[in-house]
């Protein structure tokens, strides 16, 4: 009996004490847009200098797909490679555990920089922008963070 | 606490504990369960004596919501609502236990398109350890319960299209084992039911990716409307521990989720039972790493003889 009561009652305060809700919205600020600090690789190192468009949201369609960052790559002790090939990249959330579509994704190498555009962010949150690279002569992969407001 | 806040206070603690005591000494004929109604478990409950049991049921879910790690709410791209169309049979092989077979056919809706897949099929079993009893109305109902999700739809990390109306499921098939304990022969009802959640590791795309053991707890309450009428409400915890991508562990990627619902039954007819739910998921309370959404279903429960 006092069990059943007491397992009761306890429903009925945990219900009535489900409204309180600790909602917050994410951050919009410029800083999510401000180059990220460099990431270093086993060969080669990576950062995003800047984004021309976003991070943001993407849209449901492949002309709303606007994201587009420009992404420095250095070799592992911080030269300019004398050579520089992409082979590809991609966003992941590692926290969630799925990716976005990418093959919509363009790369042009302009010197030991990378542009990338039409990179579909689906969600806000914490990402990472994998790169798949072949610095002189030696392939490898980066993620750098990028945060979606 | 000012003095005359005490009185009051007491006055309104002895008056909801007045009730409890009267209302659960009324006898009622209403089953229930506690994850009955909630939206999280299996939607298909037999009770004793019945033997064959059908569940047909539409719901749509909007609102969707992302919550990251801090528990910071943003925004998504993709369907703006998710209708399902649900068909379950039951059969009870003995009188203390059954088992279910769940199908949804789930719809991606967006602005002017939509997609129609099989969503994730769904077994399920419950065994009464303990029967309800009408001559001992506070002796509780507590049933074992296990199901197995299949992972028949395809998912976020396997979607191609920009505007993700091909994913409909997890991609991961999970494991159910947990444990039902309810009050229901009283006016007022209420339970508790705790699950263990037990994804398989699959590889999604590129990545062999683990969702996290996790734990689903239950706490229901409510009131026989006559009957088997009857109006039960109710709050959803869920939370996963960390899950692995490729076998690393990813920090900060614990889901803590809280969903409330209300459901209502209303019985039109014998062996006919209609059920509207409503429930909102990741609004209350603290939620991480999750989709927040609200969904109201509408179902048709039929005991065949």
């Amino acid at each position: 009996m006092n069990l059943n009561l007491a397992l009761i009652v306890s429903s009925i305060a945990l219900f009535s004490g489900a409204g309180c809700s600790g909602k917050a919205k994410g951050d919009s600020s410029e800083a999510s847009r401000a180059s990220t600090s460099e990431v270093k690789g086993q060969f080669f190192n990576a950062k995003i200098v800047g984004w021309s468009v976003g991070p943001e949201v993407s849209g449901d369609s492949l002309q709303d797909i606007r994201n587009a960052c420009e992404i420095e790559i250095t070799t592992p002790s911080g030269e300019v490679p004398s050579s520089l090939s992409v082979q590809k990249v991609f966003p992941f959330m590692k926290v969630h555990g799925h990716g976005a579509p990418d093959e919509q994704i363009v790369t042009e190498v302009v010197g030991n920089r990378i542009k990338v555009s039409k990179i579909s962010f689906i969600m806000s949150g914490p990402w990472e922008l994998h790169v798949q690279a072949t610095v002189n002569g030696q392939s490898g992969e980066v993620e750098i963070p990028v945060v979606v407001p | 606490m000012t003095p005359i806040l005490k009185i009051r206070f007491s006055f309104f603690s002895a008056s909801v504990l007045a009730f409890v005591v009267v209302a659960i000494s009324l006898p009622s004929h209403a089953w229930a369960c506690a994850s009955c109604g909630s939206g999280s478990d299996d939607p298909l409950v037999l009770w004793p004596n019945e033997e064959l049991k059908t569940y047909v049921g539409v719901s749509t879910s909007s609102r969707f919501e992302t919550v990251d790690p801090q528990g910071k709410y943003g925004q998504e791209s993709g369907p703006k609502s998710r209708d399902a169309f649900t068909f379950a049979v039951g059969k009870a092989l003995r009188n203390d236990f059954f088992f279910t077979l769940t199908l949804p056919v789930q719809q991606n809706r967006l602005e002017g398109s939509s997609l129609r897949s099989l969503g994730d099929p769904m077994i399920a079993a419950r065994w009464s350890w303990w029967m309800p009893d009408f001559s001992e109305p506070l002796r509780p109902q507590i049933q074992m319960m296990t199901s197995y999700k299949l992972a028949h739809s395809k998912s976020l990390q396997e979607t191609t299209r920009p505007d993700l109306l091909d994913a409909f499921g997890t991609g991961i098939p999970e494991l159910k084992l947990g444990i039902d304990t309810f009050w229901g022969m009283g006016t007022v009802k209420g339970g508790v039911a705790l699950a263990g959640l037990f994804p398989e590791e699959r590889k999604l795309g590129r990545t062999t990716v683990f969702p996290g053991n996790g734990l689903r707890a239950t706490s229901t309450v409510g009131f026989s409307l006559g009957g088997d009428n009857k109006i039960i409400g109710g709050l959803v915890r869920e939370m996963r521990e960390n899950r692995r991508n490729d076998g690393q562990r990813v920090e900060k990627s614990e889901v803590l989720s809280h969903s409330i619902f209300v459901t209502l039954d209303w019985s039109p007819a014998q062996h006919n039972m209609l059920r509207l739910s409503l429930t909102d998921k990741g609004r209350v309370l603290e939620n991480r790493n999750m989709i927040a959404a609200s969904s109201l279903s509408f179902a048709w429960l039929a005991t065949w003889e």
